[in-house]
């Protein structure tokens, strides 16, 4: 390939992110070399590090460059070949550093082929981005300001060849507003619109400038969140759903009619490889949200202690409801599970040490003799979930990943035992009584049952949602 | 000598060269004198000198058109030019000056050994030119460089045979041109940049048609020169890497290389087993110093370790470029981390499936003397340590209907399922695992699991399970190598069309 063919192939690219790899590619391939980096110029944020390739350690690639430090032509520096990507203004689009000649050093004589290269390069990212602009404006539906859906599927296809390419992790959020139809039908369809745009609004509230929002059809709307983990997914979800909860035109618009807001988290590559599987796990994580014990109980007003007696029962309670979500079960509990549950839920904490979770443990006495204080004394520097020990202070004062919480003088927390985890793409909760010669427990991986306990528990004791 | 070689020595300083001359003359050879560019042509056109000596000095014509002007000249084409200059050559005028440039002042006897060489050279292609009959010889007589030389000048198609005592190569030739090369099992360039530094051996040209496909597309000239700097940097490169003899291995560790240059994609994909430096210098197709310097950037950038002595030891269920995979996969999403724990979910009872684990595979160190798992069919059992970069743990996960909500939270993210009893309850568990969590399931049948589960056969409940299902009955390390390859070849979705449209 000429020079001049890689300069007018850049040239024909109009998307960011294609050009970007483009870019680098044609550099390392004219160049023979083992690896690269670009950084791009944001408007914000000055030279940021947005793609590499080939043998380069990530670890030591800056996340931004001055633009100062820049030079104005190609220059060598040790092993690196570094070319700029200047306008003929001499404002700088980027910088690619090349390392790792295949053949050896990178000769001088490259230097001015990569200058023409850069140049035609910063031409092609100065328009791309413009493009982008474009189409970010063109591409909104007109109704609720957020992004088409052909828009969002093409940006998610491209969010996943990215999220591959650099080992990286992204979250696929639904939303549903399920009583649309008899919104509509009762209220007529001005409240149907504003039923939509109020929670397109607040979604549009808790988002990061990164995520990008899309109406789906007229009920249900995604939202794309890069670099986000099922827990970070999970969290926006409960996020969002409160402060549609807490808006006040919600609220009434909800003192008419419920809307049925329910939302769906799938994260990438756990869920799934394509936008369609993602999809899939979502609407399919709606469902059992629906489906939910939750629901079925109408647990939503029930203060955290009244829950816990309620999905406890006794047994002369009738049997818990089947539900289409995930399963709970009741009856007597071996002894031994509540500390089994508290050493295995640390063996997994520690097998990923730096994946965010919450885990909620309830107990008479915070003591150092706790399975899960016994078992997270090695956890690492960095250990990323949050652990809370709940209960009647002991010889417990710290601990490197336990936050122990005392209270003092809950006498229901003398009966009772809890362990609630919400982990990375699942959730579990296990509440027990003690009793004379039988421990009574309920357990459940239904995420709404669980994380409506969390939510109950944190309200009943002042703890932060995360 | 029947007849006296004639040289024309070009220089406006006439000075500089007069102890040259002498010596020329004293040694037989005629010598004249052009004091410029334009004099040098004339004397060019009419004497056809055997050798000229051209001072960059030169005036009218200058070195660069004065050799272009003889090559364009099918009379004069064939007469070597060296350029004498006083300033320091570069790389960049060597390339248009193919007899090389001498740099004033210089040593007599070295110059007139020069000049000798290229007499001598000059007189072989003489006696080649025209000559339809194979033509054999020592290279220590007439150095490859030299023969392959004479071929180009002379334009000759056919096949170079070449010979050590130890090995045989040939270069076929089309028009002069270099158009394959093979060394044993190695061809194109690689192989003829291996052969241009041959010194020893014998050779043999044969004219004859040339091959129907060429694979090398460079002039003699070039071929020669770059042939000759991969000699000279891949001498330079191998003092600072292992011995031939010498292990490689990847890293298990290691991060995984996103997009690489093709040299290193290849490289590494020849080190997906454990193998010495020369065999990966013979495998990869691509020339010898692009190898080298591939595997010596690996190596530095700690993806390749090397092993002394015998070839290195496979883990106890996987080699060193499978745990590189397997790990590669399993952080996808995730941070790199230089030790990575991952679990295997065991479907069966801690009083079965779990003491004959504990008791079959090797390697298996139980969590505690006594593991609680055994009695309750709940929790972890042991670890295996697959490498240093990769830990596995076996967790039991109860199959029992009341444990239902255990399932999701402790077999959420394990690499598989091994299933070693075949209740229906533990069916029903793996049945869970492979269609809602999607994991590759083994079934450890006959002697692999004791004999727990006798069946060949997969059972229906667990057929068409996406990520896999598979029976394995020799032994329980085998099933679990089964399950474990199952976790990194699971199948992967290409890159958007959109995306891959620029790969042209």
């Amino acid at each position: 390939m000429t020079l001049e063919q890689r300069c007018l192939a850049l040239g024909a690219i109009h998307d960011v992110e294609q050009l970007q790899e483009r870019v680098l590619h044609e550099l390392t391939e004219l160049c023979g070399a083992q690896g690269g980096a670009l950084w791009v110029q944001s408007e914000r944020t000055g030279l940021r590090l947005r793609a590499w390739k080939g043998l380069v350690d990530k670890k030591t690639l800056p996340d931004s460059v001055e633009p100062s430090l820049v030079h104005a032509a190609p220059w060598l520096a040790g092993a690196a070949l570094l070319v700029p990507l200047s306008l003929p203004s001499g404002e700088v689009a980027g910088l690619v550093q090349l390392n790792d000649s295949i053949s050896g050093a990178f000769a001088e004589d490259l230097l001015h082929p990569t200058q023409i290269l850069g140049q035609f390069a910063a031409v092609a990212f100065k328009n791309a981005l413009r493009f982008a602009t474009l189409q970010r404006q063109g591409l909104r539906d007109t109704e609720t300001g957020a992004y088409t859906i052909s828009y969002f599927t093409d940006y998610a296809t491209k969010e996943i060849y990215k999220a591959k390419r650099y080992a990286r992790a992204f979250s696929l959020v639904t939303f549903s507003i399920d009583n649309l139809q008899q919104l509509r039908l009762r209220l007529g369809p001005p409240a149907s619109r504003q039923a939509q745009q109020l929670v397109l609004k607040v979604i549009a509230q808790v988002i990061r400038d990164a995520d990008v929002v899309a109406r789906a059809t007229d009920q249900e709307f995604h939202v794309l969140l890069p670099e986000t983990d099922y827990f970070g997914g999970l969290m926006f979800l409960r996020r969002a759903l409160a402060s549609v909860q807490e808006d006040p035109d919600a609220r009434a618009l909800e003192s008419r009619i419920t809307m049925g807001l329910t939302g769906g988290v799938a994260t990438y590559p756990r869920d799934g490889e394509d936008f369609d599987e993602l999809l899939v796990r979502c609407r399919r994580r709606m469902a059992e949200r629906r489906g939910s014990l939750h629901h079925h109980l109408k647990l939503d007003s029930l203060p955290f202690w009244d829950e816990v007696e309620l999905l406890l029962g006794t047994n002369a309670s009738p049997k818990l409801p089947e539900t289409q979500g995930e399963p709970s079960r009741r009856g007597k509990v071996a002894d031994v599970l509540f500390d089994e549950l508290q050493m295995e839920v640390a063996r997994d904490l520690m097998r990923e040490p730096s994946t965010r979770g919450l885990v909620y443990l309830g107990t008479p006495n915070v003591t150092a003799s706790l399975p899960l204080s016994k078992a997270l004394d090695r956890a690492p520097e960095g250990f990323a979930p949050h652990v809370y020990a709940l209960g009647k202070r002991l010889d417990l004062d710290e601990h490197a990943a336990i936050t122990p919480v005392f209270l003092e003088g809950d006498e229901r927390l003398q009966r009772h035992e809890f362990l609630l985890w919400l982990g990375d793409g699942s959730a579990y909760a296990l509440v027990q009584r003690r009793g004379r010669g039988a421990t009574w427990g309920f357990h459940t991986s239904d995420p709404m049952v669980v994380e409506g306990l969390v939510s109950k528990l944190q309200a009943e004791y002042d703890l932060q949602p995360y | 000598m029947a007849q006296a070689r004639k040289i024309l020595l070009a220089d406006a300083d006439l000075g500089s060269i007069r102890a040259l001359t002498r010596t020329l003359r004293t040694k037989g050879y005629q010598v004249q004198h052009a004091s410029d560019g334009s004099k040098a042509l004339n004397v060019a056109v009419l004497r056809h000198p055997d050798v000229i000596l051209f001072d960059e000095q030169c005036p009218l014509i200058d070195a660069k058109a004065f050799v272009q002007i003889l090559e364009s000249n099918p009379r004069t084409d064939d007469i070597p030019v060296v350029v004498t200059t006083t300033g320091s050559p570069d790389a960049h005028a060597l390339r248009h000056f193919r007899e090389g440039v001498l740099k004033k002042p210089f040593h007599v006897d070295e110059v007139t050994a020069r000049i000798d060489h290229l007499c001598r050279r000059i007189e072989a292609a003489r006696e080649l030119k025209g000559d339809a009959r194979q033509i054999e010889g020592a290279l220590t007589q007439l150095p490859l460089g030299d023969l392959l030389q004479i071929l180009a000048l002379n334009r000759r198609t056919g096949k170079l045979a070449i010979g050590s005592a130890h090995e045989r190569g040939e270069i076929h030739l089309a028009n002069g041109r270099p158009v394959n090369a093979r060394l044993g099992q190695v061809e194109g360039e690689k192989a003829l940049f291996r052969l241009v530094s041959w010194k020893d051996g014998t050779f043999a040209f044969t004219p004859g048609p040339a091959p129907h496909r060429a694979v090398i597309d460079r002039s003699m000239e070039d071929a020669l020169l770059e042939g000759m700097r991969h000699t000279d940097e891949k001498r330079r490169l191998m003092e600072t890497l292992p011995p031939l003899t010498h292990q490689l291995s990847i890293e298990p560790g290691a991060s995984d290389v996103v997009d690489a240059h093709p040299v290193t994609a290849e490289v590494l994909r020849v080190l997906n087993q454990s193998r010495r430096v020369g065999e990966v210098l013979d495998l990869v197709p691509a020339p010898d110093l692009e190898v080298l310097t591939a595997m010596s950037t690996l190596l530095s950038k700690g993806v390749v370790r090397r092993h002394e002595g015998a070839p290195v030891p496979d883990g106890p269920v996987l080699a060193p470029a499978e745990v590189h995979a397997l790990r590669a996969r399993l952080l996808r999403g995730r941070p790199p981390r230089p030790s990575l724990e991952a679990k295997v979910v065991v479907c069966g009872t801690g009083p079965v499936a779990g003491r004959w684990l504990l008791k079959a595979l090797p390697g298996l160190t139980p969590i505690a003397a006594d593991p609680p798992c055994l009695r309750s069919s709940f929790g972890s059992l042991g670890r295996l340590d697959v490498s240093e970069a990769l830990k596995l743990d076996f967790v039991l996960v109860p199959a029992l209907e009341a444990a239902r909500p255990l399932w999701r939270p402790f077999a959420t993210g394990a690499i598989g399922a091994l299933v070693l009893e075949s209740t229906d309850a533990v069916y029903n568990l793996a049945r869970f695992c492979g269609f809602e969590l999607r994991l590759p399931l083994v079934i450890a049948a006959q002697g692999a699991s004791g004999g727990a589960i006798t069946s060949d056969a997969l059972p229906p409940s667990l057929r068409g399970a996406p990520a896999g299902a598979a029976v394995v009955s020799t032994d329980v390390s085998a099933a679990l190598r089964a399950l474990l390859l199952a976790g990194f070849r699971a199948p992967q979705s290409d890159a958007p069309d959109s995306m891959m449209a620029r790969r042209t």
